[in-house]
């Protein structure tokens, strides 16, 4: 059944072929070790993010009001809600894990040299996005320690010279942290983050492609 | 030796995707099984006039966050504003910095070296925070 829907469409425009030249026939070394599934699971683990993040979104209210309140709903009353936002926080943890595991074999097998030097740049770029999810992320619940471990992060740019004090305005979207801190924070962690990662990781698994992975050692 | 090493390859699909996928159900297996342990709580509503409250954050920001701790406040400036871009740049620099083609670990001793170094000290500063 499925395999004659494509039909239809590859009939028309012819992508079956490409497909399985250049993603499924694709060679890799067969040598690799274990150490080589990091990458991909990490992709998996932004996947998951991704899905019980959307989910929540469906609930959650970020203002000063609301925000607590609606992950107490989510955590405690929401069917399946508690392992919602476990998946989410477990996931966010590991995530940080892999991918210095991910970076680290990297490194260890200079594979970051030629011609894979743009690789390991976006490499990089995306392991501070994640950084950037994770401070974000961490203020949403709206509790105690999200309140003061933000407070913390958001006043450290506070002793750089000339552009400290307009920076920590920047990140709190004002003179304190509150209701437009919180709705700052939620847009960039459910919107900006999200869609720029996409982009670097588009970036990232085409510039592997061509270059293929570096054979191991 | 290396000669008789062959480059044998394996296809993408079905070789290497199932190793992914075999190692994708260990991982998400080990979430579910620790979302299932320690289900997720609620701490208290965030209250913005009890300042006697300790921040804590995550432990991966656990390093940054026990520096600027320990470190005397003329000094603030490391920690919070000179350490995080320093070690990004270098990061980034480190493909063109690093020139030589040789990518044995065994014939990189400083890469080598460096790379221990910034591991032992960042879990020696994420460690004493927690502990802290």
């Amino acid at each position: 059944m499925l395999g004659r829907i494509i039909d239809v469409f590859d009939r028309r425009l012819k992508f079956k072929e490409d497909f399985k030249k250049n993603v499924l026939d694709h060679p890799v070394p067969q040598r690799i070790n274990l150490t080589y599934c990091f990458g991909g699971i990490s992709f998996l683990l932004y996947m998951l993010l991704a899905a019980t993040g959307i989910a929540m979104i469906f609930f959650y209210v970020p203002s000063v009001d609301h925000a607590f309140v609606t992950v107490e709903y989510i955590t405690f009353d929401l069917p399946l809600g508690n392992i919602l936002r476990g998946i989410h926080h477990w996931s966010a943890n590991i995530m940080i894990v892999v991918l210095f595991l991910h970076m680290l074999r990297v490194y260890v097998y200079g594979a970051y040299k030629n011609p894979r030097e743009f690789n390991w740049i976006t490499g990089v770029v995306l392991f501070a996005f994640v950084l950037a999810f994770g401070f974000t992320g961490y203020l949403l619940p709206w509790d105690q320690k999200a309140y003061w471990a933000t407070k913390v992060g958001v006043l450290m740019p506070q002793s750089a010279p000339v552009a400290g004090p307009f920076i920590s305005k920047l990140l709190m979207g004002g003179d304190q942290l509150g209701a437009l801190t919180i709705s700052r924070f939620y847009a960039v962690h459910v919107a900006v983050l999200p869609i720029i990662t996409v982009v670097f990781l588009v970036g990232h698994f085409l510039m592997i492609r061509r270059t293929g992975i570096a054979e191991p050692l | 030796m290396e000669k008789n090493k062959e480059k044998k390859q394996m296809l993408f699909y079905p070789d290497f995707l199932f190793r992914e996928a075999v190692a994708a159900v260990i991982v998400v297996a080990a979430i579910l099984a620790v979302t299932l342990i320690w289900p997720m709580k609620v701490g208290d509503p965030a209250d913005p006039s009890d300042t006697s409250f300790k921040p804590r954050p995550e432990w991966y920001f656990m390093a940054p966050f026990y520096l600027l701790k320990i470190v005397p406040s003329s000094l603030e400036i490391i920690p919070t504003v000179i350490l995080p871009p320093l070690l990004f740049a270098a990061l980034i620099a480190l493909p063109f910095v690093d020139r030589d083609t040789e990518r044995s670990p065994k014939k990189r001793p400083l890469a080598m070296a460096l790379m221990a170094a910034m591991v032992l000290l960042t879990a020696a500063f994420t460690l004493l925070g927690i502990l802290s």
